[in-house]
């Protein structure tokens, strides 16, 4: 146990200066921050990469240096009263020791009191206690300051045993454990969660991810590498859960294991695979990000694929994606966040043909979390709008300058506009097969007044019935909108022998020029994101094709629809009555 | 002028300030370590001060470094943009 002597040899007329001192340091961090900052703010008409770099990273060290001010000031404050409590408790201690000696008593070491003369015993009992009293109140003060002061001290070397309160909490002076922290964090806007996240060391934005990876892997404003970081111990888990459970080699089993594995990124070279969102959940939601954010970049991506994407078909979208990234040499994100719809129409085709084709209720049963149900879209273009603010600000720091592009295709087209209904912001946005324009009532929102739209439909695809006669579900034909360029869909790739490929166009043109970067249509979408030049729409076939191939399509596709349904004009009929249902029938019957 | 809207002056003026900001925060003076004598309180104020001195230090070095980089963006080309961009965006204190 520490002794008189020893509290007695503390140099607390010391410790008064010196948290005067950690103050001024506080005062100078914040001097030398306003220094920094100030100096891009005098010159504010600085454009380019190097310019928006340095703002990124002047923001940066403004979080870790208005953090280390905040845990500076409070630890002078702590010492300021460290210095007051602990030399009045040590003066009484010491005026107490003096007093006894003077007394003829002598004092030992841990305050205990001995007189010569027995018959002072009892004195010496009481002042034993008294100044054995004094000197455990000394010590125990100074534990306390200690404590504080230590924990101030771990604060500033940033160890991750304990964070602190993000701005602005209810209680600054907090020491939260990562886990409190992360539960913290995930009510907080993006751009608070990135100024927390900025002062953050290496440590402990690990810990934060190992508390919390669930919290950590989908929230907005944390770094990409970090949420890709979260999502990874997210992945083995759910993979460990289910080979334990027995699953065997299922194909979401495969998926997991294929998330896991290093894969080539668009320079060729192998790497962890990157997913900012990942959930186990149902079919599974995920982001994947393909190819790095850095100020080469030439764009960014975001694909939203359409009906029948789910986790399980992460390496199919990759593999799109891949292309797209090594071909327009933009960063390329999947956005697979939602419960994109599975099935045309729930249940096949057959479903839909028990339908009483106009009547609502069944209808609405039948189509529910189909394509031909809007809420998916809605659900998804919410958050869609929310990982768009988050991917702006995560590319204005490494990537700036790079446009964002939104690529949305089919049903994940319909997602892009409900997106934009709901103020995405984009710099250029590419309707590709898309069924729709948005199942929102009203225009789109997108902030960004410069922002090019496009749209991309192969004649005769069927998804052009649901854009002439689904405006009901789907809000309408992006081809037809205004201010929106129809692209070129144009060829497949040439032949082996050199000949012209075939016209993009029919059934298969609504996703098989995603898989030909030779096309016409596909160079198209890697023009936008790279910000080349475009080619416009060159009319080669009627987009709604003969009404009497759709019927013999129907036929040989669905004979049995022939008794419910007469061919493509009869549908077209109906969806004037009713297009809801025909959209769903329409779907069903041509596998848009 | 050019395409950055920045001239070589403005630039060279803000690597000025910015290394003078890098020696204002690397010439923060912290109190020299107490001789703790047993004391928890001592102990943990002379363990701020240390972890107060390392983060200026590091602080002031990312300063200087930012303005080195900035430095060195003298071409004022598309180029030379990116290339700044990229190593300013790679450094920075984790």
């Amino acid at each position: 146990m520490t002794g008189i002597a020893a509290v007695r040899s503390w140099p607390l007329e010391l410790v008064a200066p010196a948290a005067a001192a950690l103050e001024a340091g506080a005062d100078g961090i914040v001097a030398g921050q306003q220094q920094l900052a100030g100096a891009l703010v005098g010159n504010d008409g600085w454009r380019g990469a190097a310019h928006d770099a340095a703002e990124r990273r002047v923001q940066r060290q403004n979080a870790l240096g208005l953090r280390t001010a905040r845990t500076l000031t409070e630890a002078a404050g702590v010492g300021t009263q460290a210095a007051g409590g602990l030399l009045a408790a040590r003066s009484a201690l010491l005026q107490a020791v003096a007093a006894a000696q003077t007394e003829g008593f002598v004092v030992d070491d841990d305050g205990t009191a001995r007189h010569p003369d027995p018959r002072r015993r009892a004195d010496a009992g009481y002042l034993s206690d008294r100044i054995g009293g004094l000197l455990e109140r000394l010590l125990a003060a100074d534990a306390e300051f200690g404590g504080r002061l230590r924990a101030l001290a771990g604060l500033l070397a940033r160890r991750g045993d304990r964070l602190p309160a993000p701005a602005g909490f209810a209680d600054p002076h907090a020491r939260l454990s990562p886990g409190a922290a992360a539960a913290l964090l995930a009510a907080l806007p993006p751009d608070r969660v990135r100024d927390y996240w900025d002062a953050l060391s290496r440590t402990e934005a690990e810990q934060l991810i190992a508390a919390r990876p669930e919290l950590i892997g989908a929230l907005d404003g944390v770094p990409f590498d970090q949420r890709a970081a979260a999502n990874r111990r997210l992945i083995r888990t759910a993979l460990d859960a289910r080979l334990a459970d027995g699953e065997g080699e299922s194909p979401r089993v495969r998926a997991l294991r294929s998330m896991l594995a290093p894969a080539p990124g668009p320079d060729g070279t192998l790497r962890p695979r990157q997913f900012v969102v990942f959930s186990d959940e149902g079919n599974g939601r995920y982001v994947e990000q393909i190819g790095e954010l850095t100020p080469e970049a030439a764009g960014v991506g975001v694909f939203v694929p359409g009906t029948g994407s789910r986790l399980d078909t992460v390496d199919r979208e990759r593999g799109r994606a891949l292309t797209l990234a090594r071909d327009s040499g933009a960063t390329v994100f999947v956005y697979a966040d939602g419960e994109l719809p599975q099935e045309i129409v729930n249940g096949g085709a057959s479903a839909a043909l028990r339908l009483p084709v106009f009547g609502y209720l069944a209808a609405d049963q039948a189509l529910s979390g189909s394509a031909a149900d809007p809420r998916p879209a809605a659900e998804m273009a919410g958050k869609l709008v929310a990982f768009g603010a988050a991917l702006d600000v995560e590319a204005d720091g490494a990537a700036p300058q790079a446009p964002v592009t939104y690529i949305g295709h089919s049903y994940g087209g319909s997602v892009v506009g409900t997106a934009e209904q709901l103020g995405l912001r984009a710099d250029n946005v590419v309707y590709a097969s898309s069924a729709g324009t948005g199942v929102l009532d009203g225009p789109w929102h997108n902030p960004n007044p410069e922002v090019h739209r496009y749209s991309l439909t192969a004649p005769e695809d069927p998804i052009q019935w649901v854009q002439r006669y689904g405006g009901a579900v789907h809000g309408g034909d992006p081809d037809q909108a205004p201010g929106v360029l129809r692209l070129d869909t144009g060829l497949y790739a040439d032949r082996p022998d050199g000949s012209p490929g075939e016209i993009v166009a029919g059934t298969a043109g609504h996703s098989r020029y995603l898989d030909d970067p030779g096309s016409t249509a596909f160079a198209n979408l890697s023009a936008v994101l790279a910000g080349r030049p475009v080619t416009p729409y060159v009319r080669r076939l009627p987009d709604l094709g003969d009404p009497e191939l759709a019927r013999a399509l129907i036929e040989a596709e669905l004979p049995y629809l022939r008794d419910g349904f007469t061919g493509a004009s009869r549908l077209g009929v109906a969806a004037l009555h009713d297009p809801v249902a025909a959209i769903g029938c329409l779907f069903s019957a041509l596998g848009g | 002028m050019n395409e950055f809207r920045i001239s070589q002056d403005a630039l060279a003026g803000i690597v000025a300030v910015w290394r003078q900001a890098g020696a204002r925060l690397g010439a923060l003076g912290y109190p020299p370590a107490l001789e703790p004598a047993g004391s928890a309180a001592l102990g943990a104020l002379n363990d701020c001060a240390a972890s107060a001195a390392a983060i200026s230090a590091a602080l002031a070095g990312d300063v200087q470094s930012l303005a080195d980089a900035l430095a060195r963006f003298t071409a004022l080309t598309v180029d030379a943009d990116r290339a700044v961009a990229a190593e300013i965006a790679e450094g920075g204190l984790r």
